[in-house]
């Protein structure tokens, strides 16, 4: 038995090699080639971590990313704007790309957007991080963050290829594709339909479990920005459905924001917006002319404090 | 604790180190701690339901064995409502109260009976048919009682096959925990290349097609038909690679320590009728209700009605122990229907000459397996759909044809590769069984590259996003 045992580690070990060997091969060219896309959501990331340098940054999901046209909104502050959203990202992404921009200069201003239910405990809300995962060997600010994916993602990170799980097709089509009009619109994506269902009053819940996680990094995300001196504004940009209860979320955000003297505008309900159809691409987003009325509005709010 | 998480892979490598470490005699008591563990790990609390049901059925095999005539079938009888019993309330209560209220109600009335907050505890069906086995094994005289309780509770509970089986018999499985396994090099190879085959089905193909099916299925409001029928043979793989892929896991790790579980699943969708279809699915199951339901019903030594009805009912049966939802009523019936269609419609042919119409065998074949695959994804419908009014609505989309296909990618690229890397291996070991896999070559250096080829196709497609088995639910 015992040569059984000696002889089966000797051919795992062999096998371990092999693997790891493969895998720094195939991680490193994915790794190359993932840092040259001219296109897609992950070469408006790159930018964002590694090249950004306006002066008014714009964080949030998707809404952010459709909602904040950022020329718009440099010409009326009269400062350099880059919107960093990103589909089916929230919080927690921004907080990491914030961390990691903050090592390399000081913005003057940023602005979050915040959505309805962002603190609410949802399972898989912390895999849409992997977005950030070829981040982290070089930023270790962003490695907390990351870190809370799973207790073992230190130990997955051990491999090259982990990083890049299931993007290589994804960074072989963006490295062939011409470069993204995301960058001449400063990260802001437009959309340009009209919604085609009647507005409903959504009995959204009055109730429901906390992240305190999520919670507390959003407070130490304004407490960082006000730390170093960086003015921070928080949106909750408008929805087309009629919300029947107050979100808890949004409640707790202007709580937070009262309790730092962070200015909250809350246009969830704005009835400029409201239930026009006219105005949406989908229920969540903004299509193109109603995102530029509102950056103005944003613009506006926004310019008496810079 | 869920086989596709990091958690399991730690406890694995310490279970199967200690347990080829300790002397024989400890081994069996190692199994049954890691056992209650691995269960522990998703609610504590719900190991107790299970010591329930292990209590009485341990004293109601020893008892049945010494006991006789009325009194020994009152014994089983009393393990059975025992078992039943405690799926019932767990399982049931709510759906049947929900029916009540459904009745009441139309009939001006309210519903006094109050619903339960409980939540089933995972693999509590599982569990529970295995029981009832042990039991009527002893009854029947095939198994004898087990004496020490140690061992019948491991075998109720060891961990592969704890939470979503295959479902053991105890003439298989119990003296088992008895024999000396040694650590065999090519038994453990075999055992953990069949978990690895189970890993690149969960992560490759079940957990990345879920992500469109579940897309579709939970938005009906959103597709339209084409999707829908995308989104359905999705599903046939997805549910496949997720059961099959736990199944593979489960024999797998067993079979690293030495333990011999029962094959579950043989390449279903390769089935040229609905009733190989369920010689080669679920087997376990299939087997269980052959051998505990339906026989006992008198399967097919009776009346032709009542064989038929013994069939439908067997599936009907079948159905609700997937789950306490109309859809799983329908799902089961369908597949009952179909295959009392099929007998019928076997029987009406018999006498026919069909020898003018002769068809090459390949072609043959292939139309039957389309033909049952297509039976089969229809099925599904039922069995993913949230609720019939929504199952019906699918249909009726998928019979207009119409609408744009939803296509996310890359994960639709992902899914059609998997879909192929899977269709592909089957097809070979279905057809070309004399042809050695690349898994089992000769050559190291073809079987390594295999190994190697798998390990990295899982870190670069595969979804690590620790989702649930499909079948846990039950």
């Amino acid at each position: 038995m015992k040569t059984q045992i000696i002889q089966f580690f000797k051919r795992l070990f062999l096998l371990l090699v092999i693997v790891a060997l493969i895998d720094l091969a195939i991680g490193e060219t994915l790794r190359h080639y993932y840092f040259k896309q001219k296109a897609g959501p992950d070469s408006k990331t790159i930018y964002a971590v590694c090249k950004m340098e306006q002066d008014v940054l714009i964080f949030g999901s998707s809404r952010a990313n459709h909602h904040y046209v950022a020329n718009d909104i440099a010409r009326v502050l009269k400062h350099s704007v880059y919107n960093t959203g990103r589909n089916g990202n929230f919080n927690l992404y921004s907080a990491a790309v914030m961390e990691a921009v903050l090592t390399r200069y000081t913005p003057k201003a940023v602005v979050i957007d915040i959505v309805e239910r962002e603190f609410e405990e949802k399972p898989g809300s912390y895999d849409y991080l992997s977005s950030l995962l070829p981040f982290y060997s070089e930023f270790p600010e962003i490695q907390g963050i990351l870190q809370m994916r799973s207790k073992f993602e230190k130990y997955k990170l051990f491999s090259r290829i982990y990083p890049y799980n299931s993007l290589f097709p994804t960074i072989a089509i963006n490295n062939i594709r011409a470069n993204d009009p995301a960058l001449d619109s400063n990260g802001y994506a437009p959309l340009h339909n009209i919604m085609k269902r009647e507005v409903e009053t959504r009995n959204n819940a009055k109730e429901y479990k906390i992240d305190s996680l999520k919670v507390k990094v959003f407070e130490e995300m304004v407490d960082l920005c006000k730390q170093k001196g960086i003015a921070v504004f928080v949106f909750c940009s408008p929805y087309y459905d009629i919300l029947k209860y107050d979100d808890p979320s949004l409640e707790m955000v202007g709580e937070i924001c009262r309790k730092r003297g962070v200015p909250f505008w809350d246009y969830s309900r704005d009835k400029e917006f409201k239930a026009d159809p006219n105005m949406f691409d989908d229920f969540q987003h903004l299509n193109d002319s109603s995102a530029r009325r509102y950056s103005l509005r944003c613009a506006d709010s926004i310019r008496r404090y810079l | 604790m869920l086989f596709n998480s990091f958690d399991f892979l730690i406890f694995f490598v310490v279970v199967t180190s200690l347990y080829f470490a300790l002397p024989h005699k400890y081994r069996w008591f190692l199994l049954l701690v890691a056992s209650c563990y691995f269960y522990m790990a998703f609610v504590p609390v719900y190991i107790l339901i299970l010591g329930f049901t292990i209590v009485i059925d341990y004293f109601a095999g020893i008892w049945l064995e010494n006991a006789t005539g009325r009194r020994r079938k009152m014994l089983l009888v009393l393990s059975l409502v025992a078992n039943i019993g405690v799926l019932a309330v767990f399982k049931y209560y709510n759906f049947i109260n929900e029916n009540i209220t459904t009745v009441l109600y139309g009939a001006g009335f309210e519903n006094p009976i109050p619903y339960l907050s409980i939540l089933l505890p995972i693999g509590l069906s599982f569990h529970t048919f295995q029981a009832m086995s042990y039991t009527i094994e002893v009854y029947r005289g095939h198994q004898t009682a087990e004496r020490n309780f140690g061992i019948y509770a491991l075998y109720v509970m060891f961990y592969p096959q704890l939470v979503a089986g295959p479902i053991e018999r105890p003439q298989n499985l119990l003296h088992q925990f008895y024999e000396k396994h040694e650590f065999d090099i090519k038994r453990v190879a075999s055992g953990l290349k069949l978990m690895m085959w189970g890993f690149f089905k969960k992560l490759i193909i079940a957990d990345r097609l879920s992500i469109y099916v579940d897309t579709v299925y939970n938005h009906p409001e959103n597709c339209e038909g084409i999707t829908f029928i995308v989104a359905t043979i999705f599903f046939a793989f997805q549910i496949y690679c997720d059961f099959s892929g736990y199944s593979d896991i489960a024999i797998g790790s067993a079979r690293v320590m030495g333990f011999k579980l029962m094959e579950n699943f043989r390449r279903p969708y390769f089935s040229q009728s609905i009733s190989e279809f369920w010689k080669r699915w679920h087997i376990s199951l299939s087997t269980w209700f052959s051998d505990y339901l339906y026989r006992s019903m008198g399967g097919n030594r009776v009346s032709v009605p009542r064989w038929y009805f013994n069939l439908f009912f067997v599936f009907l049966v079948s159905g609700l122990w997937h789950g306490a939802n109309w859809t799983y009523v329908i799902w089961g019936a369908l597949n009952g229907f179909y295959l009392i269609f099929a007998i019928v419609r076997k029987k009406m042919f018999a006498g026919l000459q069909t020898d003018f119409i002769r068809l090459p065998e390949w072609l043959t074949k292939t139309t039957n397996i389309l033909v049952t695959f297509v039976l089969i994804c229809f099925s599904w419908i039922f069995f993913r759909a949230r609720n019939v009014d929504e199952a019906f609505y699918i249909i009726r989309k998928i019979a207009a044809f119409e609408g744009p296909l939803f296509i996310t990618n890359p994960n639709f690229f992902f899914s059609i590769l998997g879909i192929i890397m899977l269709m592909g291996v089957e097809f070979q070991q279905e057809f070309f069984k004399d042809k050695i896999s690349l898994l089992n070559h000769p050559r190291a250096i073809v079987r390594y590259a295999t190994y190697t080829l798998i390990i990295i196709l899982i870190l670069m497609m595969g979804v690590f996003d620790g989702s649930q088995f499909i079948y846990f639910q039950f």
